[in-house]
């Protein structure tokens, strides 16, 4: 059983948007040599087309493994960056600054190294995107259950910051790229989701 | 990856956001991330089958006829015009989620929800079987949707009693939260020493392990046969937990809510996390909104 077809059309829109924001974000902050969240718009850009592929199958740009390969790079980018920020002394990053963005690197690694990690995950889990997701009744959905209520979370956690995030950041369209990160949090519950 | 994006002077640091987020706001945020879910799992291909109003109708069964027609002429309606009404329920679970994350929106959400979740409980739920004389809360009764509309209403972000010692006094006050819970656990009590409810918990309890992992249907096998004969047990227990938030003791009080989330959870691990695993699940059941609920009666300092 697969999800209809507008569905998925909408989740695709979204992802695409996404990756579309979040590329010219990229460009227009390395033009007005503003600060922008680098890494995490790159993994975005990625993310979105990945999922758009693993949502309507003729979308699907490279393989499955290659993708997966992709963004086991950025489980290990990011799990590098959570480490580094869990070593630093206690107080040297301002409480709350996370989402204010203030350089090339995001300053919240660790749900971007889990959004890589679901990538592999249902990458890995699912080799025919689009057919027969489910992995219900098996240990795997458990796995997937577990990351789908931390994208939940996630986008629960940057709603409840929404409003406050504009007056303290330093990078450009700073609301437009909490909603990008809500979206793609989303979408990523629907697609572990599915695999339930 | 280029560094030239860096702004002069380096990772020059943002002015701190400022975003306090209290128990309430934590609670608030908890029932919200449950409607998000909620949405997604009613976007499952499976609820856009004739499954989903097949489910819906089963509620009827054993409900009065008043209560009965509705939820089946619903239920019809819904299997004529699928893939519309599905996919509206799905996404008003999902914005309802969404609304409670925003701070401005929350209001709206939270009373929204009520009403969503009140229509559920009826024509979704038939009222969570507590008319039939067989619901043990035990299986999710008086239904899981209800407790939505009672933690939206308990977490109305307002202060009418500032001086409670806990979340869920200070929207409508100490005494009514009280009653609230005295009420809820009371219902739940009586549901679990009906004779029916009594009679079915084993069959109930069993039907859980149907397309969950070996281990989740394991253990509701064994607990099939382990709660069954225990059903009065639990209606003790939960008599206990009703009278709990009476105790002037706060040590006491904090002992009947840890006792209530301990309950919550083997409620949770008997309603094979409502299903969820098996993709056919529209909720998590009650089982993670009586531990929020619990959490929103936690004493907590003035």
């Amino acid at each position: 059983m697969s999800a209809p077809t507008w569905l998925s059309s909408v989740f695709v829109a979204m992802m695409l948007g996404v990756a579309g924001f979040c590329t010219g974000r990229l460009v227009v902050a390395r033009r007005t040599r503003r600060p922008a969240e680098v890494d995490s718009d790159v993994v975005h850009v990625l993310m979105g087309v990945a999922m758009a592929g693993m949502l309507i199958a003729r979308l699907r740009l490279w393989p499955s493994a290659l993708w997966a390969v992709v963004f086991a790079g950025g489980v290990a980018w990011f799990g590098w960056a959570a480490l580094r920020s869990a070593a630093e002394p206690a107080g040297a990053e301002p409480a709350g600054a996370a989402l204010a963005g203030h350089g090339w690197r995001c300053p919240q690694p660790v749900p971007h190294l889990l959004e890589c990690g679901a990538m592999v995950y249902m990458l890995l889990a699912v080799p025919k995107p689009g057919h027969g997701m489910g992995t219900s009744g098996s240990g795997l959905s458990v796995v997937a259950l577990g990351l789908a209520a931390f994208m939940v979370g996630y986008v629960m956690w940057l709603g409840d910051r929404f409003t406050a995030v504009s007056s303290c950041a330093r990078t450009l369209a700073p609301r437009c790229g909490m909603a990008c990160k809500m979206a793609m949090g989303v979408t990523m519950a629907y697609l572990l989701v599915l695999m339930l | 990856m280029s560094e030239s994006l860096v702004v002069a002077g380096g990772l020059a640091r943002a002015p701190a956001l400022d975003v306090r987020v209290d128990l309430r706001r934590k609670l608030q945020l908890a029932l919200g991330a449950l409607w998000l879910l909620d949405g997604l799992l009613q976007y499952q291909p499976a609820m856009f089958s004739k499954a989903f109003p097949s489910m819906l109708a089963e509620s009827a069964a054993g409900n009065p006829a008043p209560v009965a027609a509705p939820i089946t002429w619903s239920a019809s309606f819904i299997g004529h015009h699928l893939t519309i009404s599905n996919g509206a329920f799905a996404t008003i679970q999902v914005l309802l989620g969404l609304g409670i994350a925003f701070r401005r929106t929350v209001k709206p959400a939270l009373a929204a929800s009520v009403v969503w979740a009140l229509g559920v409980w009826w024509l979704g739920e038939g009222l969570g079987g507590v008319l039939t004389g067989s619901a043990s809360p035990l299986l999710g009764a008086p239904g899981a949707v209800l407790l939505y509309a009672v933690l939206a209403v308990l977490l109305w972000p307002s202060e009418r009693d500032v001086s409670a010692a806990f979340v869920a006094g200070r929207a409508v006050g100490a005494s009514v939260a009280r009653v609230s819970w005295a009420v809820l656990w009371g219902t739940m009590a009586v549901l679990a020493a009906l004779p029916g409810s009594v009679r079915t918990l084993h069959s109930g309890i069993a039907d859980m392990a149907a397309g969950q992992p070996g281990w989740l249907a394991w253990l509701d096998t064994h607990a099939a046969s382990a709660l069954s004969p225990g059903g009065l047990v639990f209606a003790v227990l939960m008599v206990v937990i009703a009278c709990g938030v009476y105790p002037p003791s706060v040590l006491a009080v904090r002992g009947v809510v840890g006792l209530t989330v301990a309950l919550a959870v083997v409620i949770w691990l008997v309603e094979g996390f409502g299903g969820m695993l098996t993709g056919g699940s529209t909720d998590p059941d009650s089982g993670p909104l009586l531990v929020l609920l619990a959490l929103a009666y936690w004493p907590v300092p003035e």
